[in-house]
């Protein structure tokens, strides 16, 4: 049976594979400029950019991590998901509008080409180069590690070669990811993400079925006997406490406008009036998605204090085991490919945006123009920060990694939110500002992850994301504030109008 | 825009907040403990250890409500058509959130205690009344686009303005 199982997960990430593979073939024929690899065309539809945005929300930290915090803490992850609908409304309200119609009338390409145009600043643009990539290099590694510690824990259980081997996992699975994002750039990276995106909700109602039904009295009960054990784990803070989840309410719902592989879509659709229906679509996917990460953990925790299940080593490991014992291998072959979906959906979009900082935004800011054969290099780009970020992740302890993922959402979060967000919608934000909020933003970020690596922790759980975004908007409108209103271009002022 | 004076001195607000509970003094379950039998499982133990941080959570929590609804106001229309809609919004999400914190007072001392579609009444609150109401902002930006986002004419004005960038980079 154990085999049988294991041997149908197997092939549901093969296929899923495969499937991922195709798509980038299919794409490569319809990639013919940078214009395609970068921005799709602008011709993306309703469907297609929301499910594209949402898929690219939800990574792995979302269906391995997820879980997990919810059998570690109780109910405080909760307030990351709750902070979605506030933190997708004020994305689509500041940028749908205003990225789109500028992205058309400067034919920008990009974050820091829109950096540029609004601040006429090529400093500005080098430092959203400069805070992407960065976040882009921790993210990535992070993502790709997930994603070989899964593929490696298949390979182990069906017994098959390589299977102990972690840079074999690495090298297989960068290589999928590697190839539809080489060949068919963003438009292969949309149609995967949307591929991805119907797996990984197909996958989450599943699994919410499955899990309230694993337990006779379904959540009453789960809340019962975690609350026997423990009143604060059922509470609406869980065991992390208050202001710790009110910290991650307020870094997940303002991080949603600041990740730059979600907002970028928006530049990318067909018509900017879109924009109204790709929202709901946006986020009923990734409720729908959030479903796995609600029932895994708390279903897992209710089973280890009942006794039914052992205690698990790692929190991470509750949807694994969940699936393992309790779901119908079919289930477990889908999640086991949504998961796949889930960080591949996110570690494409890290790609394509990486790719542009390096081959576009950054030669830009520091020469004023861009490479002759662009496109080619945006290739290449794209296979170097892969296999740049794969060695990253191999050379890494598993801590720092996953201090990196958090340091890249931060950095995100911190520096686009202010320069890029803000600065769009309001006309009196100078470059100065921009460039203070962006520089503070990172080096909090860089001096958060340096406490934390030193064994400190910072007081009540608050996220360090989150004392990054409050200073960092604290300068820049506290800066702007105190400064003449700047000059800014008559076309780019006009757009701030509307 | 009088609105980001206010935007700024609420980030004071939530500046000032941080500092105190950055520097204040935490007790022992202030963000969990280890349980004692069972490994990757916390315990935050009995709601007394939030009775000193209420005010000042609650203080967070509605600072932080009013800048993100705030934060929706610079992508209407100039004029701000829609902005007492999104501000009862905002002001639903404060109302929700201060009954999530009453309700978690009475957490502890209810006997038995009470469930609500499967959950504590303050986390069912949580659940099913706080985290949905800014759903109502989806709803009105889906329904309200053409009227306070960007309208017929706004889209007239974009497209002149195309014309006359694609004129000037041709000539």
């Amino acid at each position: 049976m154990e085999a049988y199982r294991n041997g149908i997960i197997l092939f549901c990430v093969c296929t899923y594979m495969v499937a991922c593979i195709a798509i980038g073939l299919w794409a490569m024929r319809r990639t013919k400029s940078t214009h395609d690899f970068f921005m799709a065309g602008r011709n993306l539809g309703v469907v297609i950019t929301g499910v594209a945005m949402f898929s690219s929300i939800m990574s792995g930290f979302g269906f391995v991590g997820g879980p997990g915090f919810v059998y570690r803490m109780g109910l405080s992850s909760f307030w990351i998901l709750a902070a979605t609908p506030m933190g997708l409304s004020i994305a689509f309200m500041l940028l749908a509008k205003r990225l789109r119609l500028l992205g058309e009338l400067r034919n920008c390409v990009s974050l820091p080409d829109v950096a540029e145009a609004r601040y006429r600043s090529r400093t500005v643009r080098f430092l959203v180069a400069l805070a992407i990539l960065f976040g882009v290099v921790g993210y990535l590694a992070a993502q790709i590690k997930a994603m070989a510690v899964v593929l490696q824990d298949i390979f182990a259980r069906n017994e098959l070669p390589g299977g102990d081997s972690l840079e074999i996992c690495v090298a297989i699975s960068c290589a999928v990811l590697v190839f539809y994002c080489v060949t068919g750039g963003i438009i292969a990276s949309v149609y995967t993400d949307l591929f991805q995106g119907l797996v990984m909700v197909i996958a989450a109602v599943l699994i919410f079925v499955t899990a309230s039904q694993t337990v006779p009295g379904g959540f009453t009960e789960m809340s019962q006997t975690i609350a026997a054990d423990d009143p604060e784990a059922a509470s609406p803070w869980g065991s992390l406490g208050m202001i710790a989840c009110l910290s991650w309410y307020f870094v997940f719902c303002l991080g949603a406008v600041g990740q730059p592989h979600v907002v970028t879509k928006l530049m990318m659709s067909r018509r900017v009036e879109d924009a109204r229906f790709t929202l709901p679509v946006t986020l009923l996917g990734y409720t729908l998605s959030a479903l796995l990460w609600i029932s895994i953990g708390y279903l897992m925790r209710t089973l280890v204090l009942q006794g039914v299940h052992t205690p698990l080593e790692k929190a991470d490991e509750a949807a694994a085991q969940f699936l393992q014992a309790y779901a119908n291998p079919v289930l477990a072959g889908l999640v086991f490919a949504g998961l796949f979906a889930a960080i591949m959906s996110t570690a494409d979009g890290f790609l394509n945006i990486g790719a542009a900082a390096l081959v576009h935004d950054i030669p830009k800011a520091l020469s004023g123009r861009t490479p002759k054969n662009e496109l080619m290099l945006a290739r290449v780009a794209t296979l170097l920060l892969a296999v740049g970020a794969s060695v990253f992740a191999l050379l890494s302890p598993i801590g720092l990694v996953g201090q990196l993922g958090a340091f890249g959402w931060g950095v995100f979060a911190s520096t686009l939110v202010p320069a890029v967000a803000f600065g769009l919608n309001w006309k009196r934000a100078t470059p100065f500002a921009a460039g203070v909020s962006i520089s503070v933003s990172i080096l909090i970020n860089v001096a958060v992850v340096a406490f934390q690596l030193t064994g400190h922790r910072i007081p009540y759980g608050v996220a360090g994301g989150a004392v990054a975004l409050i200073v960092s908007l604290t300068c820049f409108v506290g800066i702007s504030l105190a400064s003449k209103p700047p000059v800014i271009d008559r076309d780019v002022e006009a757009v701030m109008d509307l | 825009m009088k609105h980001w004076p206010v935007l700024f001195v609420i980030l004071l607000g939530m500046c000032a907040v941080l500092a105190i509970v950055l520097f204040g003094n935490e007790p022992p379950n202030g963000h969990g403990v280890e349980h004692p039998d069972l490994p990757a499982i916390q315990q935050g133990g009995t709601p007394d250890r939030h009775a000193d941080l209420m005010w000042l959570g609650g203080l967070y929590g509605v600072l932080q409500i009013a800048f993100f609804t705030l934060s929706l106001m610079p992508g209407l229309r100039p004029g701000g058509r829609g902005r007492n809609a999104f501000l009862f919004v905002g002001f639903l999400c404060i109302v929700a959130f201060l009954s999530v914190l009453i309700s978690y007072q009475h957490y502890a001392d209810a006997e038995p205690l009470q469930f609500i579609l499967g959950f504590p009444p303050s986390t069912a609150l949580m659940l099913f009344v706080l985290w949905p109401i800014p759903v109502l902002c989806v709803v009105l930006y889906t329904t309200k686009f053409n009227e306070w986002v960007l309208n017929a004419d706004d889209r007239r004005r974009f497209e002149k303005l195309l014309t006359q960038r694609t004129e000037d980079a041709q000539e």
